[in-house]
């Protein structure tokens, strides 16, 4: 369980106005509930991840995990390019304080990339990047995965794989997924939350938060074509 | 086949349809030419246009045998069998027509429709749903996706659709009828009522729920007041008589309500609602042998309702019999599923936050970390930290050979113990500072771990540096050993409280630097150029003794220089330095070092690349 109470986040950007990412919002992701994240680009999607996560702190109200949470698995890799992914998984493991050859057994047994794993990380491709990003943070027995934008990596072997492990993951665990993929989003969560303009919304069925997405964008559509005849 | 014939009546039959005459002829038509599609498709339209579903029905029936339903055909064979009260044969018919044409807003539309006089809501606001997004602009798709929603008990949902439908189209009919509903249904009932009675409509609909509002907020008067003006309206209309029956209810006027229940139930109006309602009513007002049976029948329904059966109990006592009844059993079997066995849980799983025990095996890690990546890759690294020193000893003694006839060192018995004094703390100083400042933007990715503060990735990179100086400087003393020289200090602890202090000193300096090159960029460079002037203004290769009075006064607030002159004071033996400012010295490391953090910590944000 996380949850945000009163939470606001601004963002200070040289000659922009201040953006509010959050403003006061209070929400909960339930334990026992997998939850999606839906949001046009900007509204702060990745930054709530972040927080979730706790990689970023809130600039006032607070946020109160319950369990350990994991660290945010996205587009930013949190491997040093020149360590490789064995010397990148034992620090991992030894700042989370986890049995280190178990880890890398799991890491080796689900990312696949065989004698690279011995090489420094500087030499992978994206996707092996992504595979090892992604199996360091199943090795680990989190309570809550936080999923910033899962790309799909690897053949169609590998995908089922992955998929299978996700699937017994987010039935265990708790997941907060972010996703454009409205697809993804729909397999693995029963929940979906909506961040639109410093405020998340948050619904107890997928389609639902769907139906309010293809809103928002909707209007931002509408918005767009209207300063568009505006112009001409 | 004749086709003339055939044309002629689909000519004929268009014209006469409307009057008994003309259907009489129409059947017959048909009669005539069984397989005749066009008979039959003009025929069957004819029907349903006029209200004779039954018929259309039957020819519907008769062009799907012959496989000749188009897609207009099968949208009217639906709505003909929802006339027919057939939703679930509807619903195979339009699913048909979706099937076809997946993205057709009417017929989603009706398929929605139909489920939803299936009574199965849900899964008409599921296929909504599931393609709003083509339909954002379409008044009617809005209107039965909010009323699907609605009807699915998806209040939240339902409004925010009808909001944007009442702000795309501000005129469409009937919105704030639903609108109305919802928010009632929801729980908002102020809200409700102020949205119904801002409806300019007179349907019963409208009085039903500005009374079932009123109730709702604790105004039963009121609630009475609405629905008896929709009564004087619609006399006969069963809804508002029961939901007068309600509300006279709730204003404990049983008898009445009792009679309004007997007109709602004389007009067979059945449904859960109304038997829960007669059945607390009738006992109420005293009619315990109505309400028996309907709270029997009820109890069969719903075993597990304590109400009922309390409610129950009660009319059983006041008739007198005997209380038989099996007890409503709370049947809770929802058995906590345990997790399997984890796997790979850590040792003590503790909460990482507030665990000094936590922050000091982080640093540890990072420490690792970072001495795997200090060094570079390669052994020349290591090398290369133990050459450095070297070399600036080495250069400094043939430099001095060749300029100075002197063969003694201004203090000590050795050049190279000298020089080594002078040369270990300004690489102390200078490789801390210069490792500490760049640690944050090059680690900014691991800082993504939330137990990994940005302190500690400081405190081991500070740490790092100490280590490695200490070991730099073990093994040189250790090569001077083997060549003869004497390498005891004088007073080895001083030498380590000089070199700790300059190293707090060297990790505040560079957790200001730190900020100082997020805000300028070219700090790095400055910094580079400032620590050549260090390495000529402290003392490194001579000793202030030497220099005139009025320099040496400026150049001893350099606490560098304070460092090594401190050092060599506690490293061999020669008069005391009267320029060395001890409390100077360890204030500015100890005052430097607390600068530092609170200066990290107001700038946190700008340093993490946030801002």
């Amino acid at each position: 369980m996380i949850r945000l109470e009163n939470v606001g986040k601004h963002y200070h950007v040289a000659g922009l106005p201040p953006k509010s990412v959050l403003d006061s919002v209070s929400i909960e992701f339930p334990t026992r509930h997998n939850t999606g994240v839906l949001g046009l680009n900007g509204a702060g999607k990745s930054t709530l991840i972040r927080l979730l996560a706790g990689s970023e702190q809130p600039d006032k109200g607070r946020i109160i995990r319950s369990g350990m949470v994991s660290f945010p698995l996205g587009f930013s890799s949190i491997f040093h390019p020149d360590l490789t992914a064995r010397e990148n998984i034992s620090f991992v493991s030894r700042v989370y304080d986890l049995n280190i050859s178990e880890v890398i057994d799991y890491v080796v047994w689900f990312s696949e990339i065989g004698d690279y794993f011995n090489a420094p990380v500087k030499f992978y491709s994206s996707g092996m990047l992504a595979k090892l990003a992604f199996g360091l943070c199943l090795a680990i027995d989190f309570d809550v995965y936080l999923i910033d934008e899962i790309t799909e990596v690897g053949d169609g072997v590998f995908r089922e794989k992955a998929a299978q492990v996700f699937r017994e993951r987010a039935a265990r665990s708790d997941i907060i997924l972010v996703s454009h993929n409205i697809d993804t989003i729909r397999e693995y969560c029963d929940m979906a939350a909506v961040i639109h303009d410093g405020q998340i919304r948050m619904f107890d069925d997928v389609e639902e938060a769907f139906a309010a997405f293809r809103i928002l964008n909707h209007r931002m559509n509408m918005a767009e074509r209207k300063l568009e005849g505006r112009n001409q | 086949m004749n086709l003339y014939r055939s044309d002629l009546f689909v000519h004929l039959s268009g014209l006469a349809v409307s009057d008994v005459s003309g259907i009489a002829e129409e059947i017959a038509t048909v009669r005539m030419y069984p397989s005749d599609v066009v008979i039959l498709r003009n025929a069957s339209k004819q029907f349903s246009d006029v209200g004779r579903a039954d018929y259309a029905h039957d020819l519907f029936l008769r062009l799907d045998e012959l496989g000749a339903l188009t897609s207009e055909d099968r949208t009217r064979f639906g709505a003909v069998l929802l006339d027919l009260g057939e939703a679930r044969r509807a619903t195979n018919q339009f699913a048909r027509l979706t099937e076809e044409q997946p993205h057709n807003a009417d017929h989603l539309i009706s398929l929605a429709v139909a489920l939803m006089n299936d009574g199965r809501s849900g899964q008409a606001a599921r296929l909504l749903l599931l393609r709003t997004n083509r339909h954002l602009d379409n008044g009617r798709y809005l209107y039965q996706l909010g009323a699907a929603l609605g009807n699915a008990k998806r209040y939240n949902a339902a409004n925010l659709i009808l909001q944007h439908l009442a702000d795309i189209m501000p005129d469409y009919p009937g919105v704030g009828k639903l609108r109305a509903g919802l928010l009632g249904a929801a729980g908002y009932h102020d809200r409700a009522w102020i949205v119904a009675s801002m409806l300019e409509t007179d349907e019963p609909e409208v009085f039903l729920m500005l009374s079932a509002f009123s109730l709702a907020l604790g105004h039963p008067q009121r609630a009475l007041q609405e629905i008896e003006a929709g009564i004087e309206l619609y006399a006969d209309e069963v809804r508002l008589i029961l939901q007068r029956a309600q509300v006279r209810a709730a204003l404990h006027q049983h008898r009445l309500a009792a009679a309004d229940i007997d007109f709602v139930l004389a007009q067979n109006l059945k449904s859960e609602a109304v038997e829960r309602l007669a059945f607390s009513v009738f006992t109420e007002a005293g009619r315990y042998v109505e309400g028996l049976p309907i709270g029997a029948r009820l109890l069969a329904r719903y075993p597990d309702d304590t109400a009922i059966a309390a409610t129950l109990r009660v009319v059983i006592e006041r008739l007198g019999l005997s209380p038989g009844l099996r007890k409503a059993q709370d049947n809770n079997n929802s058995a906590f599923v345990p997790p399997p066995p984890l796997v790979n849980r850590p040792r003590n799983w503790e909460k990482p936050e507030n665990s000094a025990l936590t922050q000091w095996r982080i640093i540890i890690a990072l420490l690792l970390r970072e001495s795997r990546t200090r060094f570079g890759r390669s052994r020349l690294g290591y090398a290369w930290v133990l050459f450095e020193p070297i070399a600036h000893i080495g250069i400094m003694i043939v430099l001095i050979s060749f300029l100075s006839h002197s063969r003694v060192p201004p203090i000590g018995e050795s050049f190279a113990l000298f020089y080594f004094t002078g040369i270990i703390p300004y690489h102390l100083f200078t490789h801390t500072v210069s490792h500490v400042m760049k640690s944050v933007p090059e680690n900014r990715p691991l800082l993504q771990l939330p137990v990994v503060r940005a302190f500690d990735v400081y405190a081991a990179r500070g740490l790092l540096e100490l280590i490695t100086e200490i070991v730099v400087a073990c093994v040189l003393l250790l090569f001077f050993a083997i060549a003869g020289l004497a390498i005891i200090p004088i007073n080895p602890s001083g030498v380590a409280i000089g070199l700790i202090l300059l190293w707090f000193g060297a990790v505040g300096v560079g957790m200001i630097f730190a900020v100082l090159c997020a805000f300028f960029s070219a700090w790095e460079r400055i910094w580079g150029a400032l620590a050549s002037i260090l390495y000529f203004s402290s003392g490194t290769f001579y000793i202030p003794r030497i220099m005139p009075e009025n320099i040496r006064a400026i150049l001893s607030w350099n606490p560098l220089l304070q460092a090594i002159e401190f050092i060599r004071s506690n490293y061999f033996y020669q008069p005391h330095p009267y320029w060395l400012n001890l409390p100077y010295f360890a204030g500015f490391c100890i005052g430097i070092l607390a600068l530092g953090v609170c200066v990290e910590r107001a700038f946190r944000r700008k340093l993490m690349g946030i801002e």
